[in-house]
């Protein structure tokens, strides 16, 4: 009777455990539908005399992305876009720029992931 | 006995309400880190996402399906080659959304066939009016820059991509290869075939894609040395002695670049 309770209490624990999964797949499918590029940019074929290999387009961050930009207007998507094809056309000057920024900001991922361990080493009390 | 049994159910109730009233303080590390890269990325702080999605990614109990949070947090980033590996190396069942998402990133690297393919398959599957039509849009812009045959100069650009990754980076390497192998496809006359497909069968056999290496060059009319190297890789490791062999016998034999490899492989096999 006692393995009865404990699979009991076991189940119970698992069941909770799906229930966090589960509250955060539909907290992320809905960020995901709201964030979705909905309009693509214009595109025409490479060719080796395109961007250098490791200039990337830029982030979403850098480019101030807004989260709910799904129901942002035309204008504004026009003036990212146009935002986005000068920053692509700053090209190889801009490479070095970007490496600093992505030290600097692995260098604040690690001070962040320290910052979140310790808050889950230290949890707030529950009020 | 009987208040063993009122209390089994108690606890079972109380986890319940536990899971539904008080979430974010979950019990579980793993599940509260995921929660708080959820709602960063909803807020549209992703660096924060990211940093408590990689503590996820090292959690023994992460989910199977973390490509679902971390492939749009990297795409989020700029990060789309990033974003793209976490993408196609995911062992999660197909997901629309994420789906939607390595499109997206393929669009981005300009790995536009690859992101025709994703956005085409959505469609055929079904995806909700508004992603469908942004679907229907990218496809769109796709076939309007195909339009014209791709020029040698499009192919050259994917294969030297694919070709200057594949020794640090062979699963986005293998994805820049295929393209160029798919636009290579494309065009009018052969232009770097041999090479191409050599070399993206050998990004496959080192990311441990051995029946699609089989399925790309087991039917091609003249291999390369090369090509011919990484489809004999590809039959050992899948086990296929009657395959392997010969053309393993065959490099050892002409004392090709790989002789020496393909003999250690040849006594390896087993008998």
């Amino acid at each position: 009777m006692r393995h009865l309770l404990c699979i009991c209490a076991f189940l119970g624990l698992l069941d909770a455990r799906a229930a966090y999964a589960d509250d955060a797949h539909a907290e992320m499918a809905a960020a995901l539908a709201a964030q979705a590029d909905l309009h693509p940019a214009p595109i025409s074929l490479p060719n080796t005399a395109a961007a250098p290999s490791h200039a990337a387009a830029p982030s979403a961050v850098k480019r101030r992305f807004n989260p709910h930009g799904a129901a942002a207007p035309d204008h504004a998507r026009a003036a990212a876009a146009q935002t986005q094809s000068q920053e692509q056309a700053q090209g190889a000057s801009q490479a070095l720029a970007h490496q600093a920024q992505a030290t600097a900001a692995a260098a604040a991922g690690q001070t962040q992931a320290q910052a979140a361990k310790d808050r889950v080493s230290h949890p707030r009390p529950e009020r | 006995m009987r208040s063993l049994w009122v209390a089994g159910i108690v606890l079972c109730v109380a986890a319940r309400a536990r899971a539904d009233e008080a979430r974010p303080a979950a019990s579980s590390t793993m599940g509260r880190h995921l929660l708080m890269g959820v709602r960063a990325f909803k807020d549209g702080r992703y660096e924060e996402a990211l940093v408590e999605l990689r503590i996820v990614a090292r959690a023994p109990d992460a989910p199977a399906d973390l490509a679902f949070y971390l492939g749009p947090t990297l795409y989020k980033l700029g990060r789309h080659r990033e974003a793209l590996a976490t993408f196609v190396t995911s062992r999660a069942a197909p997901d629309a959304l994420t789906d939607f998402y390595l499109g997206e990133a393929c669009y981005q690297l300009k790995l536009y066939r690859k992101a025709r393919a994703v956005f085409a398959g959505l469609r055929t599957r079904g995806l909700g009016p508004v992603l469908d039509e942004a679907a229907a849009r990218y496809v769109g812009m796709i076939d309007a820059a195909y339009q014209a045959e791709p020029g040698n100069s499009t192919i050259d650009y994917y294969a030297d991509q694919g070709l200057e990754l594949a020794g640090g980076d062979p699963v986005v390497a293998a994805e820049y290869l295929d393209e160029a192998r798919q636009v290579e496809a494309l065009a009018r006359t052969r232009y770097r075939h041999a090479e191409i497909v050599a070399a993206l069968g050998k990004a496959w056999n080192a990311t441990g894609h051995a029946h699609a290496v089989v399925e790309l060059l087991a039917g091609e009319p003249s291999p390369t040395a090369e090509a011919s190297w990484q489809l004999a890789r590809a039959y050992a490791a899948l086990g296929d002695r009657a395959h392997a062999r010969p053309l393993l016998e065959a490099i050892v034999n002409a004392r090709a670049a790989n002789a020496a490899e393909a003999a250690a492989l040849l006594a390896n096999l087993r008998p």
